[in-house]
């Protein structure tokens, strides 16, 4: 904070605390968006950002798989990228602080919402291959369906109004408690999916190990012994994580202390698949470029944190 | 691999921007007979010089131990301040600005923090080099996880920063000058000089810091 405030006792306490509420819970989330935006442009000034591999060798493989129209648009666009890698990376640092600013600063949250949701579905399509759902290489241990996808739920679900002040939980507030439980059931429903159908998923010992290359030793070591540990169980394991998604979406229609519970279970399954699944979103390989979904699903959860409400006992009475 | 120059010498020309303002800051105040965090902006000044240096070793003024002592310094003093604040006034409570104050200490402890992992984290680089090509020394690879927890601290405090300018705009910190000159007697005390204690352009060169520190930080993961 500034010391104006802080300790410059005859500015701070007079005039500065009439016009500014100190963050409630939807601001603290906008924030905690704001300050993810923030990493990812930082992350996007790593030197490898700025080479000419960085739209071939990194855009461009994620377009393998996809159906024509969408191969070809990102592999257009990856080689553009590359031809003009200086300018073009310069850029998109400055539209993620711009979109960190604009959340943060309260006057243009609006706007700043705005575009994380119009550039969050340009990374998802032209960055990250729609997430590889469509190349049948998604999986949710490693990011699936799309980090960048959940920044723009959550840029909607956090919009600032004034509608519903009683609402169950901070999700609820713009779209209504139905439409909320349907993003979140959609959104745990379709990894469920993954997990169960999706044929990485049932390989995980592959998946795992393939993440070793660049990090430091002991997150290798990481990624290789819970790679031995279910590389002879991808089908049993695609089961149990797909169940645990199923109970995790339906924790929306459970009272409200379950609920609570079975939130933080989904915080924990971020945090697991945050740290063994994505390497910390592969930062320490000198490559990433966001910390991919793990904080996000984390994020999610707390948006979806029943409110205490005077008399409530369910989610869903809360909401009525 | 290198990040562009261009990119390093922008870096280190705003370090050295904000580090020239934090000190016309201290001057400016003591001028006027105001208040101040002196500890926050003298640290200020030395990270600003200090981060210039590592990009552009050209502009590195100390040799490292002189740096790392002064930076230990720092953080001993930010942490000892943390604790007597949170001693005095607890965790929580006071007033609505309580949980702004608790960070604002632990924030400047964990910056001084970094910078003093800055300077045992990061390879060693000619002082005639033009431009650092900033990496990890070898052997640091089992504390990666340490830069990770600074940058975060750094990007939250950067937007929380961001949050709270539009608690400063100018005819607020105006009328606030007004009312705390009342209450000295009258005196407003304020020329053009107060307009170098501008609270948002302080809050804007913390902001750039972090946004410094979190990328040379990120080039030692």
């Amino acid at each position: 904070m500034n010391e104006a405030s802080a300790v410059e006792s005859p500015v701070a306490p007079t005039a500065t605390e009439a016009p500014w509420d100190p963050p409630d819970r939807r601001r603290t989330l906008q924030l905690a968006l704001a300050a993810l935006w923030f990493l990812d442009a930082v992350l996007q000034l790593q030197p490898f950002m700025f080479s000419r591999s960085f739209g071939p060798l990194m855009l461009g493989p994620t377009a393998r798989g996809n159906p024509g129209i969408v191969a070809h648009s990102i592999t257009d666009v990856s080689r553009s990228i590359g031809q003009h890698s200086v300018g073009a990376n310069a850029a998109f640092v400055l539209v993620q602080f711009l979109i960190a600013f604009a959340i943060a600063h309260r006057p243009t949250v609006r706007l700043g919402l705005v575009l994380s949701v119009a550039w969050s579905l340009l990374v998802w399509w032209f960055g990250e291959g729609l997430g590889g759902v469509l190349a049948g290489t998604a999986s949710p241990l490693t990011g699936a369906p799309g980090a960048v996808l959940l920044y723009a739920v959550l840029a909607v679900l956090l919009w600032p109004t004034a509608r519903r002040p009683a609402a169950p939980c901070t999700a609820a507030r713009l779209v209504g408690p139905p439409v909320a439980k349907v993003l979140w059931v959609a959104i745990w429903g379709w990894l469920a999916g993954i997990a169960f159908f999706g044929s990485p998923t049932r390989h995980p010992g592959t998946l795992l190990a393939g993440l070793e290359a660049g990090e430091p030793r002991w997150l290798a070591a990481l990624n290789r012994h819970a790679a031995d540990l279910v590389a002879s169980r991808g089908p049993l394991l695609a089961v149990v994580v797909g169940l645990l998604f199923v109970v995790i979406a339906v924790a929306v229609f459970l009272p409200t202390r379950p609920a609570r519970v079975v939130l933080a279970v989904a915080m924990v399954v971020g945090l697991a698949i945050w740290v063994v699944g994505e390497d910390f979103g592969t930062v320490f390989s000198g490559s990433g470029t966001d910390p991919n979904s793990g904080p996000l699903l984390g994020l999610l959860a707390v948006a979806y944190w029943p409110l205490r409400r005077a008399g409530s006992r369910r989610w869903v009475e809360a909401a009525a | 691999m290198s990040d562009p120059s261009w990119l390093l010498d922008l870096f280190a020309a705003v370090m050295l921007a904000v580090s020239a303002y934090c000190a016309v800051r201290l001057v400016v105040v003591r001028r006027l007979h105001r208040t101040l965090h002196y500890g926050v902006n003298s640290a200020h000044v030395a990270m600003g010089l200090a981060m210039s240096g590592m990009l552009v070793p050209v502009l590195n003024a100390w040799p490292n131990p002189v740096w790392e002592a002064l930076f230990a310094g720092f953080a001993v003093s930010f942490a000892f301040q943390s604790a007597s604040f949170v001693a005095r006034h607890g965790l929580t409570g006071l007033s609505r600005d309580h949980f702004h104050r608790v960070t604002h200490y632990l924030t400047h402890l964990v910056m001084s923090f970094a910078m003093l992992y800055m300077y045992l984290a990061a390879a060693p680089v000619p002082a005639h080099a033009a431009a650092m090509a900033m990496g990890p020394a070898p052997g640091t690879a089992a504390f990666v996880g340490l830069p990770l927890v600074f940058i975060l601290v750094l990007c939250a405090s950067a937007v929380w920063h961001v949050d709270a300018l539009s608690r400063f705009t100018p005819a607020v910190v105006a009328a606030a000058v007004r009312a705390g000159a009342a209450s000295r007697g009258g005196e407003v005390g304020a020329g053009p000089e107060a307009r170098w204690l501008a609270p948002r352009l302080e809050m804007g060169c913390h902001i750039a810091m972090c946004a410094a520190m979190a990328f040379m930080l990120v080039l030692l993961l």
